[in-house]
């Protein structure tokens, strides 16, 4: 049929057929076919940990009763939402049961072996290291006196998660500290930051329960090692 | 990658002109257009997964220098895409461990030198065997959230293949082939694929 079809089509025929043959290769080649479709495929956990870390000694935790948003009064900083913070610490909470942590809800008195703290952050920064003094950053810290912290001010920083070094606007932040291994950065000394979970841009426009849930938990499940000895 | 797709284009503008010439020097130029499905083995497997690409294209001519002998040069476009949400272990060598929506693409351009033989007589069916040598200009890029991390290398590499040449006209032939691509590692990267191509010939 090929053959027939060549004997009796004349030259500029074939010609065209070459061309549109080599045409409709050219389209399906092209370079990036894939495009996002919706919002939540933006969505990216990222999780850091201190591989020296030993997360089985673990056995209790300490947190604030809130999502600290972070540089609320830097310029270009956008007021996020606290609609989720409850869902936030809650699935946190409940994640951390899961692999056999305690939340301690009286570190003053009983000390705790790690800090998680839970922030947001209203800025799109394109850098990724961040020391505010612990006082003025946190003012839930207030005088808490945790027994072992040594008191005055603590240092804190974001993590520098990935290369680019750039926070979306709305990036949920979990950050663990380990209080008793302590690190010198300039004049300041600071806990050490043993796991971070970042859930980038989660509470930019289109937030859903379900997105910031999906977040929260995917952080943990890509963090196998965060599990208490029994 | 522009610069790739520039040349990709003049190149085909060649082999258009290059077939109207050929075609007064009956026999000794085969210019060929391709359409092949990929599929990918070892570093290309692992970032593309192991599913069929349809998005394969090429071009290329052949000089003979003998009954059973043509020499000459090929040009092809490879795009792999895949598109999953697993989890990135040590994102970029920074420690980090990623999951979301990814696209990942891998476009590979084969630049390659070739040689064939045949089997049978000329103006049959022919089997051949031959293969190419040259260099791979391959982007590896990953679509991550709002970012993308992108690496590009030139691989030296060879491709043996085999193949039939089915007569369609006169001066036009059908071939069939399957062509096993090997870039040698750059870059850390070594892609692997094999092709399955339908083209046509012009000679």
């Amino acid at each position: 049929m090929i053959r027939k079809w060549f004997a009796t089509t004349p030259g500029w025929a074939r010609a065209q057929l070459l061309g549109a043959l080599a045409g409709l290769g050219l389209v399906l080649a092209a370079c990036y076919p894939g495009e996002i479709t919706n919002v939540a495929q933006t969505d990216l956990v990222v999780t850091v940990h201190d591989s020296s870390a030993n997360f089985g000694a673990i056995g209790t935790y300490a947190r604030p009763d809130s999502v600290v948003q972070l540089l609320k009064d830097s310029a270009g900083s956008v007021d996020l939402t606290d609609e989720f913070d409850s869902l936030i610490i809650a699935l946190v909470d409940t994640n951390m049961a899961r692999r056999g942590y305690t939340l301690e809800t009286d570190p003053e008195t009983n000390g705790a072996d790690v800090i998680l703290f839970l922030a947001k952050i209203g800025l799109e920064n394109s850098y990724y290291v961040y020391y505010p003094g612990w006082c003025s950053g946190w003012g839930w810290w207030g005088g808490w006196g945790y027994p072992g912290w040594g008191g005055g001010c603590w240092g804190w920083y974001y993590p520098g998660w990935v290369g680019s070094g750039t926070y979306e606007v709305g990036t949920v932040i979990m950050a663990m500290m380990d209080p008793e291994k302590l690190e010198t950065v300039g004049d300041s000394v600071r806990a050490a930051m043993i796991w971070t979970g970042a859930l980038s841009g989660i509470l930019a426009g289109g937030a859903t329960e379900n997105r910031v849930a999906s977040g929260v938990n995917q952080a943990f499940t890509q963090s196998p090692y965060l599990r208490a000895t029994p | 990658m522009k610069n790739f797709m520039r040349v990709f284009a003049i190149a085909l503008l060649l082999a258009g002109v290059g077939s109207a010439k050929a075609q007064a020097q009956e026999g000794n130029w085969f210019w060929g257009l391709q359409y092949m499905v990929t599929t990918g083995m070892s570093d290309t497997k692992e970032f593309v997964s192991g599913g069929i690409s349809f998005r394969n294209f090429a071009i290329e001519g052949r000089y003979a220098t003998s009954r059973n002998l043509t020499l000459g040069m090929y040009f092809a476009w490879n795009v792999f895409n895949h598109e999953t949400d697993s989890t990135i272990t040590n994102f970029g060598g920074t420690g980090a461990d990623v999951s979301g929506f990814q696209h990942r693409y891998v476009n590979a351009f084969p630049i390659l030198a070739t040689a064939h033989y045949y089997f049978g007589r000329p103006g049959g069916v022919r089997a051949y065997a031959g293969g190419g040598v040259g260099t791979y200009y391959i982007e590896n890029r990953l679509d991550i959230g709002r970012s993308a991390l992108v690496s590009d290398n030139w691989h030296l590499g060879l491709a043996p293949e085999v193949g039939v040449i089915i007569p369609v006209d006169w001066n036009v032939r059908a071939y069939l082939n399957v062509k096993y691509n090997w870039a040698l590692k750059a870059g850390g990267v070594e892609h692997t694929f094999f092709g399955f191509g339908l083209g046509f010939a012009w000679m």
